[in-house]
């Protein structure tokens, strides 16, 4: 896959979240009414990434997010079981996640597949491998991104998404702009290849192929990994370059979906490979180069 | 990225639990018998009590299911692998695939609901999360491979479905799980109680009388892998698009689902006139229905024979993929179409006429049309008559 573009938002939260009215305006040029917070991080990341009415309107939206819309299904679930109220017809409908799907197609004008997808830990990897295989498919471009909403207090935010009481948490949301590798347009860089491994067995076979590589890559390690981890991928790999792209960062559940953008954006070398894991020893794999 | 071409893969493996039973013939064997009324149960909203529509999945005793959740993945996920016949291994090795909308949310409204009856402090959806069932079902299952769970509303199963099987075909895998399931919950019942889209009496889709929708509970499972048997059924095209007309309906206008059924049809290489039958969403509302008929008529200058499942087992939400999947092949195998005797007998209101007896139907190509809230238009096209 070839990227044409990313957009982001990324911002820590600290006590009371922000107002995005004006970046929503200022990133898509419209003024999307009646949505909540998770729809308009949705839409400035995504809006960051392709102006409204500039790509085929065959292009796909994959969206991914470790909770969803958490302020509007916390919203529901109070008015039924605290407040006793009905919830209102809207905010039950935006339950259901690909509600941003809607408005990101509504106003970047496109009609392709809409999907919003998501894996424990790789929300993102997994949205991508989806894009891959419509890509590959005839469809003309994807919008590819992770979206992650903070709702206060952030004390209890913490406890949501299982992060220490001193973590700093945030609000996230990046997007990759995406066509097949042999479309005509500029690249900012290329996909080569998303896939994940069952095993550390596979994982190591994969990491000693690019041993002739390694001068010209960096290593970027994803949340989910032991720091111990990093050490050991570098030998399997012989990749002496760290890429952190993490530490800058606020604690949010699709953090590898700011990888490719971060890596994109600053001067270096030639290939990133990101490899993230789970708790079960199942290994993801992310592997970019530039354009 | 791509691994070599495979072959389309077979579904291998099914089981089902519905309102018309917790096996996949007893489900079958339902939809030879007329539907029947659904029952109701009352929900407390906003301060008043009100009767609600639903189909229960069979056996099932009262209105909310959280204690359920895991004990029908259980059976119905374990069905299908034991048809499948999967060797440890290759169950080890297989991708899951998982819709729904409303996934484990009964099991967090039970766990709210009790920290507010023991007075402590609430904290709703604590560790929550889409892929909180595809964890279950991995760890249950011991499935290493990769693992996706879709929350597009009403398509979810079915765009699960139709990932899943490009997944194979493009030999990322060589066997799939694909899961869908949907249990009554607060948050379903009463959001679709505020949208005013229950009916009063059954779901009559396409019939002048159709006055909404009956909830139902349903949990389906395909395995799908190679098979070399002729006349099994396979996943021959497909298609997914957004339309954003509006966030919860199709454009009445047919125009964005002939649209997608257009494109399933070039993804399965076929022509309108080579579908043997249809089964439409059917949702029984108002304008859903009007823009289902309006883009089938827009692409069949004759219909081939319509039918509709919701009547028998409600409508099963981001489950409906699967489940309405199965029971339409496990039919069209007994050599029938369904039928819902007295419902959209003629064609006069929409210019669609729904089946009404069962009707004897040979190996072909079916069309299954699926729509969603957020503009979730998915269309699959399902065959027994040959496989490339």
């Amino acid at each position: 896959m070839k990227i044409l573009a990313t957009g982001s938002y990324c911002e820590a939260v600290h006590e009371d979240v922000p107002p995005l009215k004006s970046l929503v305006e200022s990133a898509t040029g419209s003024c999307v009414r009646r949505i909540g917070r998770f729809i308009q991080l949705a839409l400035i990341g995504a809006g960051r990434c392709l102006k409204p009415g500039t790509a085929p309107a065959g292009t796909g939206v994959y969206l991914a997010s470790g909770r969803g819309d958490l302020e509007v299904t916390l919203t529901v679930l109070r008015d039924i079981f605290e407040r006793h109220e009905a919830p209102m017809p809207l905010s039950f409908i935006n339950t259901v996640s690909n509600s941003a799907c809607y408005y990101l197609a509504r106003t970047l004008q496109i009609n392709g597949p809409s999907a919003f997808a998501t894996s424990r830990y790789a929300p993102f990897e997994s949205a991508l491998r989806l894009a891959s295989l419509d890509l590959e498919n005839g469809v003309p471009t994807a919008l590819v991104g992770a979206v992650d909403v903070c709702v206060p207090p952030v004390c209890e935010h913490r406890q949501r998404i299982c992060v220490g009481a001193d973590a700093t948490v945030g609000e996230a949301s990046h997007w990759l702009l995406l066509a097949p590798r042999d479309d005509p347009a500029p690249a900012l860089g290329y996909v080569p290849l998303v896939r994940s491994f069952p095993d550390r067995a596979g994982l190591w076979d994969w990491l000693n192929t690019q041993r002739r590589w390694a001068a010209d890559t960096v290593l970027a390690v994803g949340q989910h990994l032991e720091p111990a981890s990093l050490p050991q991928l570098q030998a399997a790999s012989g990749i002496d370059a760290v890429f952190d792209y993490r530490s800058r960062l606020p604690c949010f559940d699709s953090q590898s979906a700011a990888a490719t953008g971060s890596f994109l954006g600053q001067p270096g070398k030639a290939r990133m490979v990101h490899v993230d894991g789970d708790p079960s020893g199942r290994f993801s794999v992310m592997l970019i180069e530039r354009g | 990225m791509r691994g070599p071409q495979q072959a389309r893969p077979a579904f291998i493996g099914v089981g089902l639990a519905c309102h018309l039973g917790t096996s996949v013939s007893a489900c079958v064997d339902g939809l030879f018998r007329p539907p029947q009324p659904p029952r109701h149960f009352d929900l407390e909203i906003g301060g008043r009590t009100e009767r609600i529509p639903y189909k229960p999945m069979d056996g099932a005793s009262s209105g909310f299911s959280s204690d359920r959740l895991f004990t029908v993945l259980e059976d119905v996920i374990s069905a299908a692998v034991d048809e499948a016949g999967l060797r440890p291994q290759e169950l080890q090795k297989a991708w899951l695939f998982v819709g729904s909308s409303s996934f484990d949310i009964s099991v967090t409204e039970q766990q709210y609901r009790h920290d507010l009856a023991s007075g402590d402090p609430p904290l709703p959806l604590r560790d929550a999360g889409f892929a909180l069932v595809a964890e279950w079902v991995r760890n249950r299952f011991d499935l290493r491979g990769e693992d996706f769970s879709f929350n597009t509303a009403c398509t979810a199963s079915a765009n699960a479905l139709w990932y899943a099987s490009r997944a194979i075909e493009a030999g990322w895998t060589q066997h799939a799980l694909v899961v869908g399931v949907e249990l009554m919950n607060n948050i379903t019942a009463q959001g679709f109680h505020g949208l005013g889209l229950f009916s009063r009496s059954v779901m009559k889709p396409f019939d002048q009388g159709r006055d909404g929708l009956v909830l139902g509970e349903a949990c389906g499972a395909i395995v799908l892998g190679p098979d070399r048997r002729p006349g099994a059924f396979h996943l021959k095209g497909g298609a997914n698009r957004c339309d954003s007309h509006s966030m919860s309906a199709a454009n009445p206008d047919g125009s964005s689902i002939a649209a997608v059924i257009g494109e399933a049809l070039d993804a399965a290489d076929l022509a309108p006139g080579d579908v043997t039958a249809i089964k439409a969403h059917g949702t029984a509302s108002l304008l859903n229905d009007e823009a289902e008929a309006a883009g089938m008529l827009a692409i069949f200058d004759r219909l081939p024979a319509v039918c509709a499942l919701k009547p028998f087992i409600g409508h099963t939400l981001g489950a409906c993929g699967v489940v309405e999947l199965i029971l339409l092949c496990k039919a069209i195998e007994r050599g029938q179409v369904p039928g819902t005797p007295g419902i959209a007998a003629d064609s006069n209101v929409l210019g669609v006429s729904l089946t009404q007896g069962t009707r004897p139907v040979r190996p072909g190509n079916f069309l299954l049309n699926y729509f969603g809230f957020g503009g979730s238009n998915t269309c699959l096209v399902v065959s027994n008559r040959d496989r490339v």
